[in-house]
């Protein structure tokens, strides 16, 4: 039975292999496409970045005469000093200020511009700055300096994870979101396709009248499905992984990019929890392409599965790596989990096996009903 | 031979009940090419399935060379070879990539599936289309390899339904020529059309069916006489424009 199963993933591996449209679309595209996005993003971010930092920015200071604090703006960006309402930003000093007195500063500004939003961090860094100075000159008339006031020196000491530190925590925050995705929509052209697309062409009753079983043919396309979703996920993961590689990508992800690399077992991890889920994946796509009665009407029950995959990707993104072993006994959710895990350094073997033995059961029963699709006359009904 | 008793077969849908096939019983024997003509929804194909073990009988009985379906259905698969109409072979596998899968899941070995192959090859006019990915085939070209495929394990029964839909005229006459071919072999031929030329040229015996009934059932010559018809089409709308069914 196996060794039938075997032929049958192979031949499907084999015409998918010469379809080079597919095969672009299901694992090159990830590859490719995410590290051009990721780079697109840092290069716009850079770029913005940098032309906020090098732009002349028009300022009207109100209130404010003191040319001490004029100095201190330009130390923190550049700037001229515009009439009433010629400018970009507005600093309105209150209640009659006067240097060293109690005031409220106003900073006016559109914000609906990122460069904006830069140079207004900048102007608040130099009234920190200027508070500081007035602080330090008044403290010296009682022979006291602004240092004469920290008794307390901070020290944070992060106890995180090492894997968390160095890049960790954004792979944990992002990769678990688009490899489960792309597991997902890996496995739902071929499953749709070796199923209901194959009752539509009529080529499936020639396969049951052959002398192969039903089972090994359920387990043969279940195969298929479950390698095809697995590649188009690890194929996300390295497009991920060469976005983060790379200098402009990991300005994307505001971080300083994938220090240390990932070792063999947190690796090793991440495929299983992959072959796992990618079993899952394709053994519901399977069902639901046995009972289909045409691959557009199989796209419409798996469409709405899609979408609780992307919902259940997209809340769970800035979620904490959980301690709730029920949580571990959710398809994708415990992927997810165990992913976030295993990206910020903490190994936990329980949730792993919770994990592995979830999915594995549901797959078995999606598989079991597979081959019950198989052998009943349902397989063949086309209307 | 094919034997069909009493076969019954019906549909459960939604909200209703669709009985494809009302209790129908013919005999196709060796040496002969027996035709099921009728309509689209008459119930040929469902036949058809039913004797190729697709589908399960409600009631009734039908026999492949004594094999009975419902109990060795393993063993009358090994017998049939079986093409629907509805097939379209697509993808990027060569004709010869797929008779070699199709020859591995029957579990023939290499060497006989390299014999098929070429018996195939020639009775099919394939050499020039053996190593050209099915997606680039024509369609008469594809419906050629569908009917290697069908035909790849030797079958001694040939099961076609709706063969020559969508052949051009060189391709309609090579699977005619081959079913005549399978007749003088002393090989059971059922085919289902709805190309009356067709299956006046090509059947020994013919049954008419409409709306899951087969009305009659016979000789050419004889349905003919027996009412009273000129030509196949002039008795083939007289059954069913006639109103036989309340004579079934």
């Amino acid at each position: 039975m196996f060794n039938d199963a075997l032929l049958i993933l192979k031949k499907e591996l084999k015409n998918l292999t010469k379809d080079r449209r597919t095969l672009f679309s299901t694992f090159f595209l990830p590859l490719i496409i995410l590290p051009i996005i990721f780079i697109g993003m840092g290069v716009v971010f850079q770029s913005i970045e940098d032309k906020a930092k090098e732009t002349t920015y028009k300022i009207e200071i109100v209130g404010n005469k003191d040319t001490a604090y004029r100095e201190v703006l330009t130390k923190h960006l550049f700037w001229q000093e515009v009439g009433e309402n010629e400018g970009d930003f507005k600093i309105i000093f209150g209640n009659n200020y006067t240097p060293g007195t109690r005031a409220t500063v106003i900073l006016s500004y559109d914000s609906s511009s990122r460069k904006n939003q830069i140079a207004a961090e900048m102007i608040k860094q130099s009234l920190v700055s200027y508070e500081l100075e007035l602080a330090d000159k008044f403290l010296s008339l009682f022979n006291l300096s602004y240092e004469d006031l920290h008794t307390l020196k901070i020290i944070i000491d992060d106890t995180a994870q090492q894997a968390a530190q160095s890049g960790g925590a954004i792979l944990a925050m992002l990769m678990p979101y688009f490899m489960v995705i792309f597991l997902f929509s890996g496995s739902m052209n071929a499953g749709l396709d070796t199923t209901s697309g194959e009752k539509e062409r009529g080529s499936l009753a020639v396969l049951l009248v052959n002398q192969v079983s039903r089972t090994s043919i359920a387990w043969g396309k279940i195969l298929y499905v479950s390698v095809v979703s697995l590649f188009s996920a690890i194929a996300t993961f390295m497009g991920l992984l060469i976005a983060m590689t790379l200098p402009l990508g990991s300005v994307a992800f505001g971080s300083q990019g994938l220090n240390g690399g990932i070792g063999i077992g947190p690796l090793i991890v991440i495929i299983v929890s992959l072959i796992s889920s990618a079993l899952v994946s394709a053994g519901l796509i399977t069902v639901i392409g046995c009972l289909a009665k045409s691959v557009k009407e199989g796209g419409s029950y798996v469409m709405p599965l899609y979408m609780v995959v992307v919902v259940v990707g997209v809340t769970t993104m800035y979620m904490d790596p959980s301690k709730n072993i029920f949580l571990f006994l959710i398809p994708i959710v415990n992927t997810i989990f165990v992913l976030k895990e295993t990206f910020m350094g903490m190994h936990n073997i329980l949730h792993l096996m919770v994990m592995l033995l979830s999915n594995l059961t549901i797959a078995y029963f999606e598989a079991k009903g597979v081959s019950a699709l198989f052998n009943s006359e349902r397989i063949l009904q086309t209307v | 031979m094919i034997v069909v008793e009493n076969l019954v077969k019906t549909f459960h849908l939604r909200h209703s009940c669709k009985t494809a096939v009302n209790n129908i019983s013919f005999t196709a024997k060796d040496g002969e090419v027996f035709g099921l003509l009728g309509p689209n929804g008459a119930g040929k194909t469902t036949t058809l399935l039913s004797i190729a073990t697709l589908l399960q009988a409600d009631s009734g009985k039908i026999t492949v060379d004594g094999l009975d379906v419902s109990t060795n259905s393993r063993a009358v698969r090994n017998r049939i070879g079986f093409l629907t109409g509805e097939m379209r072979l697509t993808g990027n596998l060569t004709p010869r990539e797929l008779l070699y899968y199709f020859g591995q899941l029957d579990h023939m070995s290499k060497e006989y599936i390299e014999q098929r192959l070429e018996e195939l090859t020639v009775d099919f006019e394939l050499r020039n289309y053996l190593d050209v990915p099915i997606a680039k085939l024509s369609s008469g070209v594809t419906q050629k390899v569908s009917i290697a495929v069908a035909l790849l394990n030797e079958p001694h029964i040939i099961i076609f339904d709706e063969p020559t839909t969508n052949l051009d005229v060189m391709a309609t006459k090579i699977v005619s020529d081959f079913i005549k071919r399978a007749k003088d072999e002393g090989k059971c031929v059922l085919l289902s059309t709805h190309i009356l030329s067709d299956a006046q040229r090509l059947c020994d015996r013919i049954g008419i069916m409409y709306e899951g009934h087969l009305l009659s059932e016979g000789p050419l010559s004889e349905l003919l006489e027996r009412y009273g018809s000129s030509d196949l089409e002039h008795l083939f709308f007289q059954l069913i424009e006639g109103g036989n069914l309340a004579n079934v």
